[in-house]
């Protein structure tokens, strides 16, 4: 009897180990699946009296070839490959924005100097003074358009934001559900394979997005963290992103976390800057440091030129015999007081001397008895116990009374670019002599000398846009090069884990033919023990 | 090491992908001739390439005035050349008039010559450059500087000089005024002129004298008055102090102060001869002068020597303007060389920012195919790798 029943224990056995096998060559291609083996174990010996006898082989399990070190660091890698790779795409178009091409802002500059110096020489043509006002419109429209194309890419962030976030929260959702699966499967006592699979690769595609921690709980269930922020998913149950407004800077969008439990909902607001991998950091950063930075370099620019020209303009006496006017007009810089602040000071900022401007957003908080103005660029602080306070060139005033812990947001040259425009355009009032004299070219020799002076940060304009230039270009290189090394490092984690967790088709096939081999040979078993049995019934016919 | 199938597959086609787009980018740079289209592919000389680019623009406005500036310079050099022989022929005229042997009607011809190389004269000084300016306005150059006030010239302009910039700081005048070459003329021998007063009634007359000793010269003004027909008195007018008393004797020098002149002819008691420095004159008024001297009848030898003395005067003034007119043009010379050495080293710095530029942005072409055609070996191969290695499989050889 007990041939039979040995037989037929490892007829079920080879089944399973085909079964597995086929399981595996079925899903060779399916994202996410472990290769799965049938774990068998020999039944224990019956004992007799000459000792114990094999009673076969047993199906202890159906294990998927898993390891969480390995999966820990796919999920890792994952979320900083995605977010650098998110980021140096972005951040190309404002690459090739600020290159050295004949429709660059580089050129346009160039080219109104060029202009300045030529009519500089026949003060009197008329000619050369439309050349002149042409080439500035040029500037102006050059400024105006590469600060329209900033301003689309970051529409196209805030789109893409708000894209990631909700494929965010479908994620979550997922991922609660199959943490309440999991959890009721695993009271069974085996681990429901295939649903661990599609957590683990649902968890990819989250850190895809951001990135995540995550801590198992006792039932088998996954809580997930953004990384070092507030969960996300507790249990069965997924809070939701959400987008919001800042309440300190009007019309800047923040993220925030949205949990329910019961009937009640409460939010947390995160930081863009404590978001950590994934498309989503990407997006933000980008959104919130390089878009900025740029737009600044470029208001910068605008701002240090338009007062630089216009103050030598203004010296100078037009063909009509008027004192010059200013030649370009700029945007006021902006300054804001949160919508938290509980007194009344209200805050404005003006541009005191182009030449030391730099290209960064202030903060300045009121503690009650200082105010501590912090450069957002660098963080660098500045503290004093009134207003005014002129600092990088600008003159930071207060009106009204503050109170304690209120703060104010300057953004000095955000919009110089986009708000830069001509404030003449007549030839005729371009102020080239120092009298209204028609051969009087000193005011022209004054203008067409700015070109090579100091005039930003100890720098010429020319070389100062190409300090612009080399800045954005190595910002962008650089996270080419961290997007290849997070790419290299993910390919890494994936051929480690595919090494573990991947099905190779020979490696099926060889188990096929053993486990067919095998089957065939268990056959054998049950046809001998018939053979046996037949001789058995023979022999009492 | 265990492979998965699916990942190698994957990531086969990955790098066939990588090595594609490899091979595809240096297509690019080859057909594009450029190496660096993004501050990105370069950022180290980023900034150097928006700083050359600058350069060679500016570059190209330096050569645009330095050809303007070649032409007003020109212009300017051979109309003060033509007005230094106005003013030489028209001094030969005066020489001419001093020919003693000449009657009224020949001297009154004389005069409608000078009075065709005046108007020849205010002519030049108007000239107009190609754009309509005029040459010699100083800054007024949209308005005529020479024009008819009563019976003499005025000036409109001003001594206004306009620089052309021709290179980064460097600027070049290309204009000069006309109150120097025209208006301020120095009088005399160019430090001091002498004439005789017009109420003389002898015929003496007077030199135009030289200097001796330029250290002991004082700048006052002076006079030789005569006590008697045979007795001087030289008197500084300035301080109105008599220097010394001396007997005359005409043809010899007088010597004081640095000064030479001769005084020769007869003399009349109370006749007086006048000596001033620092006086300058405009050439119109030189020529004036002499039309007046020349249209003189002379009944006497007494109007001889007022008008030889007129004719004297407005003689060594025309002089003085075209000594000046020497040194104006090479003034002028000297700008056009300036020039030229601007033009030179723009010539040089354009050529330095153009390779300099070329080495940052341009392809080089022999690097470039090269890793072409190994970037293109390296695909053809990873290609026939990837499609045997995918041919593989344990299953082929199950039956």
């Amino acid at each position: 009897m007990s041939l039979l029943s040995v037989g037929s224990s490892g007829l079920a056995a080879a089944y399973a180990a085909l079964n597995a096998a086929s399981n595996n060559v079925a899903n060779v291609n399916t994202p996410g699946y472990s290769r799965q083996a049938a774990v068998l174990t020999t039944m224990p010996g019956q004992f007799t009296g000459a000792g114990y006898t094999g009673r076969g082989v047993a199906v202890e399990t159906i294990r998927r070839a898993f390891n969480d070190q390995v999966n820990g660091q796919v999920q890792f890698t994952q979320s900083q490959s995605s977010e650098a790779a998110t980021q140096s795409q972005l951040m190309r178009p404002v690459d090739k924005l600020f290159a050295s091409d004949d429709l660059g802002i580089g050129s346009a500059m160039d080219r109104f100097f060029s202009s300045l110096t030529q009519a500089s020489s026949r003060p009197a043509d008329m000619a050369a003074r439309a050349a002149v006002i042409s080439s500035a419109q040029q500037l102006v429209s050059r400024f105006n358009q590469t600060v329209g194309q900033l301003d689309e890419l970051g529409r196209n962030a805030d789109l893409a934001v708000r894209g990631t976030a909700a494929q965010i929260n479908t994620l979550a959702q997922k991922i609660g559900s199959l943490n309440e699966a999991i959890a009721n499967s695993k009271a069974s006592g085996h681990t429901p394979n295939d649903l661990m699979d599609q957590r683990d690769y649902t968890i990819r595609q989250l850190n895809e997005q951001v990135g995540v921690t995550t801590l198992e709980q006792s039932d088998g269930s996954l809580n997930i963290f953004l990384s070092g922020g507030p969960a996300l998913v507790v249990g069965n149950n997924a809070a939701s992103l959400t987008i919001g407004y800042d309440p300190s800077v009007p019309q800047k969008q923040v993220i925030g976390v949205t949990t329910r439990n019961g009937g009640s909902t409460s939010s947390v607001q995160i930081a863009a800057s404590s978001v950590n991998g994934g498309a989503l950091a990407g997006q933000l950063k980008f959104r919130e440091v390089n878009l900025v930075d740029a737009k600044n370099e470029l208001g910068r620019l605008a701002t240090a030129l338009a007062t630089t020209f216009n103050s030598v303009h203004q010296l100078g006496t037009n063909m009509n015999g008027g004192t010059g006017q200013a030649l370009f007009t700029l945007a006021p810089p902006q300054a804001f007081a949160s919508s938290l602040n509980a007194g009344t000071g209200s805050i404005s900022v003006a541009v005191a001397t182009g030449s030391a401007l730099q290209a960064s957003d202030y903060r300045v908080d009121y503690d009650g008895a200082q105010y501590s103005v912090m450069r957002l660029q660098d963080g660098v602080r500045t503290t004093s116990a009134t207003l005014p306070l002129t600092l990088d060139g600008l003159t930071i005033s207060m009106a009204g009374i503050p109170n304690a812990g209120d703060s104010f947001q300057l953004q000095a040259v955000r919009n110089g670019g986009a708000g830069l425009a001509m404030a003449l355009t007549d030839p005729r009032l371009l102020s080239f002599g120092q009298t209204s004299a028609a051969g009087d070219n000193r005011n022209a020799l004054a203008l067409a000398a700015v070109a090579d002076q100091a005039a930003l940060g100890g720098l010429t304009f020319s070389q100062a846009f190409g300090e612009v230039s080399a800045k954005i270009g190595t910002t962008t290189n650089g996270l080419e090069i961290s997007s290849l090394v997070a790419d290299k490092l993910l390919n890494q984690a994936l051929a480690d884990q595919s090494s573990v967790s991947g099905v190779n088709l020979d490696e099926e096939a060889a188990k096929l033919i053993r486990f067919q081999q095998a089957y065939q040979a268990s056959a054998k078993v049950i046809s001998t023990a018939q053979t046996i049995f037949q001789t058995l019934l023979d022999l009492g016919r | 090491m265990r492979i998965g199938t699916a990942y190698a597959h994957s990531s086969s086609s990955a790098l066939l992908t990588e090595a594609q787009s490899r091979l595809r980018a240096t297509q690019n740079e080859l057909s594009s001739g450029k190496k660096v289209s993004a501050p990105s592919d370069d950022p180290v000389n980023a900034s150097q390439i928006a700083t050359t680019r600058s350069s060679l623009s500016m570059q190209t406005s330096f050569a645009a005035n330095q050809s303007f500036l070649n032409g007003e310079l020109r212009q300017l050099e051979s109309t003060v050349g033509s007005v230094g022989d106005v003013l030489a022929s028209a001094r030969e005229t005066l020489v001419a008039a001093g020919n003693g042997s000449y009657s009224d009607a020949d001297r009154r011809s004389l005069a409608v010559a000078l009075t065709s190389q005046r108007a020849q004269l205010v002519a030049l000084g108007n000239t107009r450059n190609a754009d309509g300016q005029y040459l010699f306005s100083g800054f007024q150059s949209g308005v005529t500087p020479f024009f008819t006030l009563g019976a003499g010239i005025a000036y409109a302009g001003d001594n206004g000089t306009r620089g052309v910039l021709v290179g980064p700081g460097l600027a070049i005048q290309s204009n000069s005024d006309g109150q120097g070459l025209f208006m301020s003329v120095p009088r005399g021998n160019g430090t001091f002129a002498t004439g005789a007063s017009a109420a003389n009634l002898g015929s003496g007359k007077i030199d135009s004298g030289t200097v001796v000793n330029p250290a002991a010269l004082t700048g006052s003004g002076y006079a030789i008055r005569f006590t008697s027909s045979t007795t001087l008195d030289i008197v500084n007018t300035t301080t109105n102090t008599v220097l010394s008393s001396q007997p005359y004797v005409p043809g010899q020098a007088i010597s004081f102060d640095g000064m030479r002149v001769q005084v020769s002819g007869a003399t009349a008691n109370g006749d007086q001869f006048v000596i001033t420095q620092g006086q300058t004159s405009s050439v119109f008024d030189a020529i004036d002068q002499a039309i007046a001297a020349l249209n003189t009848n002379t009944f006497s030898d007494v109007d001889r020597a007022k008008i030889s003395d007129g004719i004297r005067q407005a003689a060594s003034t025309l002089e003085q303007g075209f000594n000046l007119a020497l040194a104006k043009r090479a003034e002028i010379g000297g700008r056009m060389n300036a020039l030229d050495q601007a033009t030179n080293v723009s010539l040089d710095r354009e050529f330095e920012n153009t390779s300099t530029l070329s080495r940052l942005q341009d392809v080089d072409y022999t690097d470039a195919a090269s890793r072409f055609a190994a970037q293109q070996t390296g695909l053809q191969a990873a290609l026939a790798a990837y499609a045997q290695t995918s041919k593989m499989s344990l299953f082929d050889y199950i039956r």
